[in-house]
């Protein structure tokens, strides 16, 4: 440590001149001057440089813009961060295993979450590859700021009413969940599924008074097979995960577009494997893709 | 004896244990004396009902306050008893009139009696215009007042004082130490002191008892334990010369003789001279000591490296010199010495 | 000597970091305040009700922390008896516990089908989830720790003499314990009650996830909040964190310094 007089002395130089910016060089030197310094005080200013990098350099996506052919199965490699809706999860994760196995040398990652919260992700910079929401609003969102381009349509999905087993409270329909004596969790109005049920219970000339409007549709499931609710307007999709756990029924409004859940796709502004991107976006329309979509209760677009 | 305490008490804390008996008519003080680590806080805290006893029993005023083998056992809130603590323990966020208050108030008085109550006790201890002084506020001596007050302010069957003037100064040792005995003999239950100190036991109590590892080594009056003292540790405490006399002037007239001290107190006093901080030799000292004067050798008691002499006088006094010096003075029965004391060796308490 | 009277400059500069590093996030959050849009932003119906019900909400969730609270971190730091290092642990858990997971475990306890929540429906007809008393109580599990662990470290520091005297007083246990002990270790607990206070202000994953969400009922701020980024409402969202910021760092800032600042 015989150097470490003078290094004080530059540290302290330092100190006298902070600014918001300082404490990245101060960790650095802090880590020169004690080499015990904790690792994850370092890795978290690498962190903060490396979020702040993506932000305004594009490069790498620019170049793969020019590249307008798919390449064949076998010459993709790398990651593909793919963010998509909750209601996808389990479809989305069957399709990733097929992916890679089309495709070795690639690896497929996923984010699922709120179409919403996502699509505030991508505009405030996250690295993603492929958006893939549960509402045209959330893609149409990311698309106007230019962060995304040419969406495709891959599905739709279906509102029912998800009850207890056994449907204990006798729920038939719609009109049913304004029954007094009914605790109904429904989607909160900011998520897509809380916007559908608000429209079919319009469309329905039903009022209701829900006990809870849930961040997402997940959380709407868990409150009804926990039993906390009897009921809950949820997905197709849903009623189909929840297995034996709860039972779905028919909101009693057929073939009503306006009332599905629009699943859109689209290759992100700045995606690092827009090549990978583009074949997952193939690969979800395709015949195979549909069909797996199909098996967990998803409708053909 | 009726109405006294009488306690046998039997008790294990650790590795240590307290074995000792003891009985106090009303109206006595009792000192009890004994080297730190002797017991003497562990019997305050079995009295007090703190330390529940393992064998033994502890009755006051006719009362059981404590019997393991019939299972009775009186809490310590609900035991008639007053107690000075070492550090006093006043508390802290309460002024003097409240700490005095206190007592009252948590036996049930209402605020209004329980405050005029307590007015009457400072005023007694005489500290009847500090009754919103918080305890940091206060001096030693203070303190040590406001804790007494306290403690006698419930009128308790049984006082307890744990080395009530440890924490104090010289100074203010000596006037607390003289209204302490007074208030002592205002009490009419039973008064109990524990201390380290011989002027302390000698000045407030009517018999001292000794303990020594958890053990009563000796009891009795001050002259009966000076007489025959049982133990090393019995006989440093008591060794000391205690002379009684009548102040005047900082000169201080013991039996004729005219003695030197360095406190302005008046009236009778009493005395405490360290055997150590006598001199002897063989010819008048040419010394700065204020108090000289002769006498005559009358029983030397050696041990191995220290010899206590006894000089006969107007007064006899103890010193305690070397063994190589008690050679070399050549001292023995009807040997004539001289005996020197520095003023500022002897300790002064109002009698 | 004058090595010693320097300030240790490693320990000043990642201390330095540490602190910015609690700082920034407030900074980025200030400079994208939609500061002037705030007022009409927080006298948002939705806003009013929210702040209202989370102020209400987390002064009953500290009065629960605190009275339930309090009587456990004395036993714990007072009474001897077995299985006391497991209760020690256990009321940790809640701070490890990711709230969500904390909020199904409130559920499968209290909630309709839960453990006891079955006998409160089937006896009492009380249903917890989907009230105001249910975020209450969600938000007292979270915030109750920091008000036991405080109280606890705080009897445990008292020195216990002074009850000694106050019981040889006459003094009953509860009278020892009001007038000595409370007054002796009152800083620490007023504390340890604003920590758990400002925990409960800020509790979302346990609140919406037992209590769910529903306007003027569950609806506290940080569910109102997460809810307007969710519809994509940065600035609504932004507004009512910097007065949840606000309030909580005037409070903590003003009554720590005040009651801690006695010890």
């Amino acid at each position: 440590m015989s150097h470490e007089r003078p290094m004080r002395r530059r540290l302290r130089g330092f100190l006298a001149r902070l600014t918001p910016a300082a404490p990245v060089v101060l960790v650095a030197l802090a880590a020169l001057v004690a080499p015990a310094a904790p690792a994850a005080l370092v890795a978290l200013v690498a962190l903060g440089a490396a979020g702040c990098g993506s932000d305004g350099t594009n490069t790498s996506a620019a170049a793969n813009d020019r590249s307008t052919t798919a390449p064949g199965p076998g010459t993709l490699s790398g990651d593909l961060q793919v963010f998509a809706a909750a209601s996808l999860t389990d479809a989305f994760t069957e399709l990733g295993k097929a992916f890679e196995a089309e495709h070795p040398k690639v690896t497929v990652t996923f984010d699922f979450a709120a179409s919403s919260a996502l699509a505030q992700q991508i505009d405030e910079g996250a690295p993603a590859d492929v958006f893939a929401p549960a509402d045209e609003a959330s893609m149409k969102r990311v698309t106007e700021r230019g962060n995304a381009s040419d969406p495709r349509i891959i599905a739709r999905n279906r509102l029912a009413i998800l009850v207890e087993k056994g449907n204990p409270k006798g729920i038939t329909g719609l009109a049913d969940l304004a029954e007094p004596g009914v605790v109904l969790a429904l989607c909160a109005p900011a998520v897509p599924c809380g916007r559908l049920a608000d429209a079919a219970l319009e469309k329905a000339g039903v009022r209701v008074e829900p006990a809870s409007l849930e961040e997402n549709v997940k959380a709407v499931v868990a409150k009804v097979t926990l039993g906390e609710a009897d009921a809950g307007i949820v997905y197709a999709t849903d009623v189909k995960a929840a297995g034996g756990k709860a039972e779905g029924v028919g909101i009693g409004i057929a073939g009503d577009p306006s009332l599905e859940a629009v699943y859109p796709i689209a290759v992100t502004k700045q995606a690092r494997n827009a090549a990978a991107a583009r074949a997952w976006i193939e690969f979800v329309r395709s015949g195979e893709g549909q069909k797996t979509l199909a098996k967990f209760g998803f409708l053909s677009p | 004896m009726t109405g006294g305490l009488a306690a046998t008490i039997d008790v294990t804390v650790g590795a240590f244990r307290l074995d000792v008996a003891l009985d106090v008519p009303p109206g006595e003080t009792v000192a009890v004396v004994g080297p730190n680590g002797a017991g003497k806080t562990t019997l305050l805290r079995a009295l007090a009902g703190l330390l529940p006893i393992g064998a033994g029993r502890i009755a006051l005023a006719e009362a059981v306050l404590d019997d393991p083998t019939t299972g009775q056992f009186v809490t310590v809130e609900e035991r008639p008893i007053g107690v000075v603590f070492q550090d006093y323990l006043l508390f802290p966020h309460l002024g003097a009139l409240d700490n005095v208050a206190f007592g009252l108030r948590s036996r049930g008085a209402t605020t209004a009696a329980a405050n005029e109550q307590a007015r009457r006790w400072l005023t007694r201890v005489g500290l009847g215009d500090l009754t919103k002084a918080k305890p940091r506020q206060l001096s030693g001596g203070q303190a040590q007042r406001v804790a007494l007050a306290r403690a006698l302010a419930t009128e308790p069957t049984l006082l307890l004082l744990d080395e009530p003037l440890a924490a104090l100064d010289a100074t203010t040792r000596v006037d607390t130490r003289r209204d302490l005995r007074r208030h002592l003999r205002a009490h009419d239950g039973v008064r109990l002191v524990i201390t380290h100190d011989a002027l302390d036991a000698a000045a407030l109590a009517d018999r001292i008892v000794v303990i020594e590892a958890g053990r009563v080594v000796q009891q009795g009056t001050l002259a009966e334990i000076t007489a025959r003292p049982r133990s090393r540790y019995v006989a440093d405490l008591v060794g000391v010369n205690l002379l009684a006399g009548r102040a005047v002037d900082g000169r201080v007239d013991v039996g004729g003789l005219e003695l030197a001290i360095a406190e302005t107190v008046g009236g009778d006093v009493l005395l405490a001279i360290p055997p150590r901080a006598i001199t002897l030799s063989r010819h008048r000292p040419d010394s700065t000591a204020r108090n000289v004067w002769a006498g005559v050798v009358d029983g030397v008691d050696r041990s191995e490296q220290r010899a206590r002499v006894r000089v006969r006088a107007r007064v006899t006094v103890v010193a305690e010199v070397t063994e190589a010096s008690a050679r070399e003075l050549d001292l023995a029965d009807g040997a004539e010495v001289w005996v020197a004391v520095k003023a500022t060796e002897i300790g002064v308490s109002p009698a | 000597m004058r090595r010693r009277a320097r300030p240790p400059i490693v320990a000043v500069c990642i201390g330095g970091v540490a602190a910015t590093f609690f700082l920034l996030p407030l900074v980025g959050l200030a400079r994208r305040a939609p500061w002037s849009s705030l007022l009409s932003d927080l006298t948002d119906p939705a806003a009013r009700t929210a702040l209202r019900l989370s102020l209400i909400c987390s002064l009953w969730a500290t009065v629960v922390a605190v009275g339930a609270g309090l009587p456990l971190a004395w036993v714990l730091a007072r009474v001897e008896f077995p299985g006391r290092r497991l209760v020690r642990a256990l009321v940790l858990v809640p701070l490890v516990l990711p709230p969500v997971v904390g909020g199904v475990a409130l559920l499968l306890a209290f909630g309709r089908r839960g453990l006891l929540g079955q006998y409160l429906d089937r006896w009492f007809g009380i249903t917890l989830p989907f009230t105001t008393a249910g975020a209450v109580v969600a938000e007292a599990f979270v915030a109750m720790p920091f008000l036991v662990v405080t109280a606890e470290a705080a009897f445990r520091g008292t020195d216990r003499r002074y009850e000694d005297a106050a019981r040889t007083l006459g003094a009953k246990r509860w009278t020892v314990f009001r007038r000595v002990t409370l007054p002796s270790t009152w800083p620490a607990l007023a504390a340890g009650a604003v920590l758990a206070w400002a925990r409960a202000l800020g509790e979302f994953g346990a609140t919406i996830t037992f209590a769910g969400n529903t306007p003027g009922r569950t609806t506290t701020i940080p569910l109102q909040v997460y809810l307007l980024l969710e519809s994509g409402r940065l600035d609504g969202a932004i507004a009512l964190s910097l007065v949840l910021l606000g309030v909580s760092v005037a409070v903590l800032a003003l009554l720590r310094e005040r009651w801690v600042g006695a010890l």
